[in-house]
């Protein structure tokens, strides 16, 4: 029966308008977005190549990732050169190339960002009027009375229409690497592709959210028009608005000081200090203290911004596919460790009158990054369940009747 | 056969739509119900759907309550609706095959689909044709087609001439005469008194959820149903 119904569903998807549209976008979208961004990632390849630090120099080189292309992320943080001859002073010399002012108008256009955008508009719009669309034209009722079941035809319609879904975007991603492999001959080792399909499923698991959420509201509502309506409203919210307004409460929340009222603060101090007589030694540690307690606040606000940021789709995705790249907040902290950790062995080696050490930074396992995904897995299969087992419900309690009769 | 016993529906805003219905349609009978719009004929055949629970009483077909096995149910019954709606990108052949397989039957083959859309007069070029430019009279056809596949004992139709130009209107009567002598038992609702008298073996009029009056084709011979139906619509 299930089985039966998603036939008939891919079968009239393949055949609509709609279907067309939708490939046209996705394809030219993708395509565009795997070949843009490998553009970047060559030419930050050959500026890493350039910079390849001599023997003895202070120089921190990353080089860049090719998962860059499937979620940017903080790549910009964690893949770039940095000069650290005047350290504590550092200076970065590996940002994104070309140094176009617009990158920073505007998101990044990797896959992921197509997949969080894009992708959540596709799902919805073949799934939001699957239920309505069949509940106003009578097309359902006969259905039910052909002998199909409530639960079966719901499921049918998730296996068929998602099925549609899926294709529209694992096609383009898989051409779009077969012809990069072709053209430029990627390296691609076991441990990329291993990413790669962790990245696709991780896709496909944030459409299969928002496909669900699109039945639910399907469900729920007796006209495609309307269905339609609220299922923009959502995509709009979960997109866009509830992740900044996330962000802008959490700058509400955090009253820390700013980085220039800080600084002045600690001038302020160590002058104080000396008009007050207080050692150069008593002084340092107090302002010591002082940095690790902001440092510690700006970490716990971080986290906890994260943690609330983790319970939407769109963030917890962003999370989960920049994780999987090895760009995400995962990767940023151990970045961050390691640039400390030759930062102080700069200075040691400066004072000891030796030759600065090599730098050497390992990304994280796939292990790790999965491990510090699951809250991100957890919430987009929780939105998943949620979604459908409200279809369900809301599919149960539909009423197939007609409007004429309806209205008795 | 279809048994309908103490059947009541009190729908949320508090109107009574069905008042205590009680019916059996025994197999090769045709049973016609007439009725103003909102008398509760849709109601009665929504409930033997299960589309809607009842408030009080049963409704068995072949044995089998409605409510409590509404798929098992569904084995016996064939639904054909006022206004049939099909999927419009596909064919009147892959509708047919849909709707078909959905009843369980799945090795039938395409001269079958032929065979049963030329028995309901579709015209041959129809038959590998999109239904989105289908007529009203082309779909209803496709809709007695796929009662006719699925070959269920019980037949409901819900004001199936409804629509249709006298010929789409005689060819069903027709047809529902050919299920008639194939041992089906049929309830169907209609607002049509003149084909009613022609087709039916019993008549019943339905007023504010009663069923009023039943008469059989016998009786209604020797009456002018016309005449009665209206009498009983302007009774207060």
């Amino acid at each position: 029966m299930i089985w039966k119904i998603a036939r008939k569903e891919i079968a009239e998807h393949l055949l609509s308008f709609r279907f067309s549209l939708a490939a046209m976008l996705c394809a030219g979208v993708l395509l565009l977005s795997c070949l843009g961004m490998y553009r970047q990632y060559e030419q930050r390849n050959r500026d890493y190549t350039l910079c390849q630090a001599r023997q003895g120099e202070a120089l921190a080189n990353i080089p860049p990732t090719l998962l860059s292309l499937f979620a940017w992320g903080l790549e910009d943080v964690t893949g770039r050169t940095v000069d650290l001859r005047y350290a504590p002073h550092v200076m970065v010399l590996g940002v994104r190339p070309p140094l176009n002012p617009f990158d920073t108008f505007f998101p990044t256009f990797d896959l992921s960002y197509v997949v969080r955008i894009i992708g959540a508009l596709v799902a919805l719009s073949f799934a939001f009027d699957a239920i309505c669309r069949e509940g106003s034209n009578g097309t359902l009722a006969l259905m039910l009375a052909a002998g199909a079941s409530r639960g079966g035809i719901l499921l049918g319609k998730l296996a068929g229409g998602f099925s549609v879904v899926a294709l529209l975007f694992l096609f383009p991603v898989f051409l779009g690497l077969a012809l990069l492999g072709i053209l430029f001959s990627i390296p691609l080792t076991m441990e990329v592709l291993a990413r790669i399909l962790l990245w696709s499923g991780a896709s496909l698991l944030y459409l299969f959210c928002f496909f669900c959420l699109g039945l639910l509201i399907s469900a729920f509502f007796t006209t495609p028009r309307l269905s339609l309506l609220v299922c923009l409203m959502f995509w709009t919210m979960l997109i866009f608005i509830a992740p900044s307004a996330v962000t802008s409460v959490a700058h509400v929340e955090t009253r820390l000081q700013s980085p220039v009222r800080f600084a002045q603060e600690n001038l302020f101090s160590s002058k104080l200090a000396a008009s007050q007589g207080r050692s150069n030694q008593e002084e340092g540690d107090r302002q010591l203290q002082k940095r690790e307690a902001r440092s510690h606040e700006m970490l716990r606000f971080t986290d906890l911004t994260l943690k609330v940021l983790r319970l939407l789709p769109g963030a917890a995705y962003v999370d989960l596919s920049t994780n999987l790249a090895g760009t995400g907040v995962a990767e940023m902290a151990s970045y961050y460790s390691a640039m400390q950790r030759y930062i102080g062995a700069v200075i040691a080696a400066r004072e000891q009158k030796e030759e600065a050490p090599s730098f050497s930074f390992t990304r994280s396992p796939l292990g790790d990054c999965l491990h510090s995904s699951i809250v991100a897995i957890v919430s987009l299969m929780a939105w998943a369940v949620a979604a459908l087992w409200s279809a369900g419900v809301a599919l149960f309690h539909y009423d197939v009747r007609t409007k004429e009769v309806g209205q008795l | 056969m279809l048994s309908i016993a103490g059947l009541s529906k009190r729908y949320e805003d508090g109107i009574l739509a069905l008042d205590n219905l009680n019916l059996t349609v025994e197999p090769g009978e045709i049973f016609c119900m007439l009725g103003a719009n909102g008398a509760g004929k849709t109601t009665t055949i929504n409930i033997m759907l299960d589309f809607i629970p009842p408030t009080e009483g049963r409704v068995t077909v072949n044995g089998v309550d409605a409510n409590e096995k509404p798929i098992e149910v569904k084995q016996y019954l064939s639904y054909l609706s006022e206004n049939v709606m099909l999927y419009g990108n596909f064919t009147a052949r892959q509708n047919l095959e849909f709707f078909t397989s959905l009843a369980g039957k799945d090795d039938v083959s395409r001269e079958e689909y032929y065979a049963c859309l030329r028995r309901v007069a579709l015209p041959e070029k129809a038959f590998e044709q999109r239904v989105k430019k289908f007529s009203k009279g082309m779909r209803q056809r496709v809709g007695i087609a796929i009662v006719i596949m699925k070959n269920a004992p019980v037949v409901l139709m819900d004001e199936p001439t409804s629509g249709l130009d006298p010929r789409g209107a005689t060819d069903l009567v027709e047809l529902l005469k050919e299920l008639r002598d194939a041992d089906k038992a049929i309830f169907t609702s209609t607002h049509d008194i003149f084909r009613a008298k022609d087709f039916a073996d019993r008549v019943g009029i339905m007023k504010e959820g009663r069923l009023v009056m039943v008469k059989t084709r016998e009786e209604l011979e020797q009456e002018n149903l016309e005449a009665i139906y209206l009498d009983y619509m302007r009774a207060a």
